[in-house]
């Protein structure tokens, strides 16, 4: 279960690079981490999850990458608005995707953007998150699943 | 009596039949008035007209007077006949007004009878009278002349001589008596008149009075709708559930209860269709269901009670995002009411509650009673295990899977993990598999064996993308959560034991140290193993106080000899009826010895008296599994084949299941020997025993796994 | 007079916990049935008054004998009793004329309380 869930939020995510900018992303090898100790860089789209699993899932990507990919799709203001749209805009991509992805039991929100080491996503204490490192033109950002 | 459904509205139906009674009264009044107003103007007229024929009477008389005395009266005297027939006529009209103004008789010309006559006052009745006596002699005058002689002048002399001296008083008295009559009638016409202004003035006021009543009774029945109404929005603005009516087209009424917005998570105004509300809310098939619904409550004899339990709103799950990106999921129930008017459903009452904390607190219950449940089973093992076993076994559990974690975490992006990593991962696995085997703790022992397979499956790729890891850290993260889960449990007993205050366990009588826990814990796993296995082993330990080692040398005695137990029972010892036929006793014997060398080592011994190992059999799974080619399968001796038994990913056995199979147990049990700075042996004799020799420093000198093997075969 | 009643319903468990039940509260069970083919049979003969109705049955399932039933007599009193695999189907049920519907597993005091509901005036 955890595991289709998982591929399906990678394939999201390598299809947006992939459509926008022609290369996807490697992917490198998933692991765990506590509550604590997740990666959070410049700019993170989080969604919220609820239904029969509870949590969120976030997507959080490096300055230098989101202003990279900004580039790559012609647009040539790389201010923080824009930055902070475009990782809403994977998030969202994310979120409108999984939907038809998973049943009705399996509820998920538009997207948040947060900037910045934002304290204020709210991740399940009690389980580990899965956390699945991108890595694009030597950028780096994450995918990061927490689910109850 | 106005009981017919009149109501409220009885005494404004009493006031307005008095009015049309009134009015009628009125409308009467005047027809009568105007009535007695024609018929006294007859009365008058006809005692005027007495004035008229006394005057007429003397002119003619006095005309047939002159005809006589001035000789102009014709021979034939037809003239003056006329005269004479004209002054009876007059005289027989004075007559007949006197006979009408007496009573009975009719005037030839008159349909009706007189209704003013001078006997109606005691005047006018006595100018009548004087009337009446003055004219007696008159008229009897005048009737003389009634009969004519032929060819005889007619004689108007006595006439004249009571005619002339009477003329006047009779046309004066005449005169009073019809200005009597005349005052008489003014009088009565008055009298009317006052009464029907009264009538008039009567309706007025009862119309005044209806107007009045009848706008206090508006204004009041105004006023109870207001404040029914008024009521109904106080209702509807503070109650917590969201109300509103239904029509059979699916459109909400136009009050809605204020809370209704809130419940929904939408806005909801009254007027607009509830099936369109709802769609966003639920899935496809519940708006179906729901549309059916409420169409069988409008539409069908049904029992409303009898098919609640259909209702498909009783319990809908909708969510809505809050700022920080949290989705929050409420639960809704909808319920439908029918709404009876004159015994036809006309509309739905809909009540819409908020049960999410209901919903959630049952969720919860049924969680923590199927956790409770869990932690049941695995508690009492929990329990019956040793306390000092279980936390190393739990700190091993965890430093293992962080290690697993750890390798994921630092694997290269490129390539993936290592087989050598993947073997060390699995060598976790089966040590903790074992370990918690040995401790029952099935459900984990179970999870660990399906990771094994999940690891298997992946070192036999020989391409490992970082996607081939998802299922890798999945299992992880579900093997976390049965760790802690345990931990939990313990915890809680923890707890109990400390309100309990259980009493420590007494030192054993029997000096036996055979008693130690570890020893029983060995024991009965050797037992069920072989059990399942359809075999029998005893197993007797020598030597020194486990329990008084260090953690880490006990953990390394402890998980050396769970694997050398599972080793020889699986692989090593026969059937009973093998034994048998080999003339050795039915249960095998597995022998313990831990030893102090004094020289700074302990020495751990397990032997078993199985069938031992059998090199060709491993040179053929070796072969088997692709380990080597059958080339240099061929130019191995024994020795080196035995030593394969430390091999990752070797195993004799042909089916892989929970217990062994997998070639994984001993290299786990060599890794851990070297890593403590220990050396391992083997000494073997086919079809007689197995033994194995483990030296370990007391004090730990970590190695770190990659150093040259120190395995020696003895033997 | 005793109502007469007829059970349809596959599950031979069932139907004689509606007979056992139903016996005790004046009520006559003049027919039972395992499938939609039989009921209409024996509906013919028996003329019950009251029916309980499973859905999902071999030949001829509840819904078409309900609508089959309807037809020889549009006044019976219909009880759906099934599981609620599918709230869909048992709308349609009561659409086609059922009064009433009683979710499997119930209990002996759901049944009587739901016949006496049944029975009731509006």
């Amino acid at each position: 279960m955890d595991e289709q869930q998982l591929r399906v939020f990678i394939d999201i995510v390598s299809q947006y690079f992939e459509k926008q900018t022609g290369k996807a992303p490697d992917v490198g090898s998933p692991y765990l981490g506590d509550a604590s100790s997740l990666p959070i860089y410049d700019f993170t789209g989080v969604i919220g999850i609820s239904g029969e699993r509870q949590g969120c899932v976030y997507v959080t990507a490096h300055r230098d990458l989101l202003r990279q990919l900004l580039l790559h799709v012609g647009e040539s203001d790389v201010s923080d608005n824009n930055l902070s749209d475009l990782v809403g805009e994977v998030a969202n991509t994310i979120s409108g995707n999984a939907r038809r992805y998973f049943g009705p039991d399996f509820m998920i929100s538009v997207p948040v953007v947060v900037s910045g080491n934002a304290r204020a996503i709210q991740v399940p204490r009690s389980v580990k998150a899965y956390i699945l490192p991108l890595r694009w033109h030597k950028f780096e950002a994450a995918l990061v699943v927490s689910l109850q | 009596m106005l009981k017919l459904g009149l109501g409220k509205y009885r005494s404004i139906v009493i006031l307005i039949t008095l009015f049309i009674v009134f009015d009628i009264g009125v409308l009467a009044m005047t027809f009568v008035i105007s009535r007695q107003l024609t018929a006294d103007a007859i009365s008058i007229n006809l005692a005027g007209q007495h004035r008229y024929l006394v005057q007429k009477l003397a002119k003619t008389a006095l005309l047939i007077d002159q005809d006589a005395t001035q000789g102009t009266f014709d021979s034939s005297g037809k003239s003056s006949l006329n005269e004479v027939k004209d002054l009876i006529a007059t005289a027989d009209r004075f007559n007949a007004i006197i006979a009408t103004f007496d009573g009975g008789a009719k005037l030839p010309d008159m349909t009706e009878e007189l209704a003013l006559t001078p006997s109606q006052d005691t005047q006018a009745a006595a100018l009548f009278a004087l009337v009446k006596d003055l004219w007696e002699p008159i008229n009897a005058q005048v009737q003389a002349l009634n009969q004519p002689k032929d060819g005889h002048r007619p004689d108007v002399g006595p006439l004249l001589q009571v005619l002339i001296p009477n003329n006047l008083n009779l046309l004066s008295t005449s005169h009073i008596l019809t200005s009597r009559l005349e005052a008489l009638s003014a009088a009565k016409a008055a009298k009317l008149r006052a009464v029907q202004m009264a009538g008039m003035a009567a309706a007025l006021v009862n119309f005044a009075f209806i107007l009045y009543s009848f706008l206090g009774q508006l204004r009041k029945s105004d006023s109870a709708v207001e404040r029914a109404q008024r009521e109904t929005e106080d209702i509807l603005r503070t109650t917590q559930e969201g109300l509103f009516l239904l029509d059979p087209e699916f459109r909400m009424g136009s009050q809605t209860s204020q809370a209704l917005s809130k419940i929904l998570g939408v806005e909801a105004k009254g007027g607009e269709n509830f099936l369109d509300l709802l769609k966003p809310l639920v899935t496809p098939k519940t708006y179906d269901t729901t549309k059916e619904y409420i169409e069988l409550l409008l539409r069908h004899d049904v029992k409303e009670k009898l098919v609640a339990s259909l209702n498909p709103l009783d319990c809908i799950e909708i969510s809505a995002v809050r700022a920080n990106g949290a989705l929050e999921s409420r639960f809704l129930q909808i319920r439908f009411n029918r709404v009876l008017q004159a015994e036809k459903v006309t509309h739905l009452l809909v009540t819409a509650n908020d049960i999410t904390r209901r919903v959630k607190l049952e969720r919860e219950l049924k969680d923590s009673e199927r956790r409770v449940q869990d932690q049941m089973g695995m508690m009492v093992h929990i329990l019956q295990a040793d306390p000092r076993q279980l936390q190393d076994f739990l700190r091993h559990a965890s430093d293992g899977l962080n290690q697993i974690n750890e390798d994921l975490r630092t694997a290269s992006p490129t390539t993936g993990v290592s087989t050598p990593r993947i073997d060390a991962m699995l060598r976790i696995a089966h040590r903790l598999k074992g370990d918690a085997a040995a401790l029952n703790l099935e459900a984990v022992s179970q999870s660990m064996h399906a990771f094994e397979s999940v690891l298997q499956e992946l070192r036999a790729q020989t391409r490992r993308s970082s996607e081939d890891l998802l299922p890798v850290a999945v299992r992880v993260k579900g093997l976390y959560a049965e760790v802690n889960a345990i931990q939990d449990v313990i915890a809680r007993i923890g707890q109990v034991r400390g309100v309990v205050s259980v009493e420590p366990p007494k030192p054993a009588h029997d000096p036996e140290i055979a008693a130690q826990p570890f020893v029983r814990q060995w024991r009965g796993f050797a037992q069920q193993l072989a059990k399942r296995l359809g075999k029998q082993v005893e197993l007797t330990y020598q030597g020194l106080d486990v329990d008084g080692l260090s953690s880490q040398l006990r953990e390394a005695v402890n998980t050396s000899v769970n694997q050398f137990i599972r080793n020889a029972v699986v692989h090593g010892v026969e059937a009973p009826a093998d034994r048998k036929k080999r003339g050795k006793s039915e249960s095998g014997h597995l022998s313990v010895y831990v030893s102090d060398q004094g020289d700074g080592t302990i020495e751990l011994s397990f032997r078993d008296d199985g069938r031992g190992i059998n090199p060709e059999k491993i040179r053929l799974a070796a072969v088997r599994k692709g380990r080597i080619s059958p080339e240099v399968a061929k130019g191995l001796d024994a020795r080196a084949l035995t030593l394969m038994i430390f091999e990752p990913g070797l195993s004799t056995r042909d089916e892989v299941d929970e217990d062994a199979g997998r070639g994984v147990g001993l290299d786990a049990v060599k890794e851990m020997i070297s890593r403590l700075g220990g050396r391992i042996r083997i000494g073997t004799t086919s079809g007689e025993y197995c033994h194995f020799r483990v030296q370990l420093p007391v004090k730990a000198e970590p190695n770190d796994t990659n150093m040259p093997d120190r395995i020696k075969e003895v033997a | 007079m005793a109502l007469k009643l007829m059970i349809v319903d596959d599950s031979n468990i069932i139907r004689s916990k509606i007979n056992r039940t139903l016996s005790q509260h004046n009520m006559e069970v003049v027919a039972s049935a395992s499938n939609g083919e039989d009921a209409v049979k024996l509906f013919t003969t028996h003329k019950p008054d009251v029916v309980t109705m499973d859905l999902t049955m071999p030949r001829m399932d509840g819904l078409e004998c309900i609508r089959a039933l309807r037809k020889i007599n549009p006044g019976i009193r219909i009880l759906v009793v099934s599981a609620l695999a599918d709230k869909s189907t048992a709308i349609q049920a009561l659409k086609e004329g059922a009064q009433g519907f009683l979710c499997k597993p119930f209990s002996e005091a759901d049944l009587t309380e739901a016949i006496e509901e049944l029975l009731g005036d509006d």
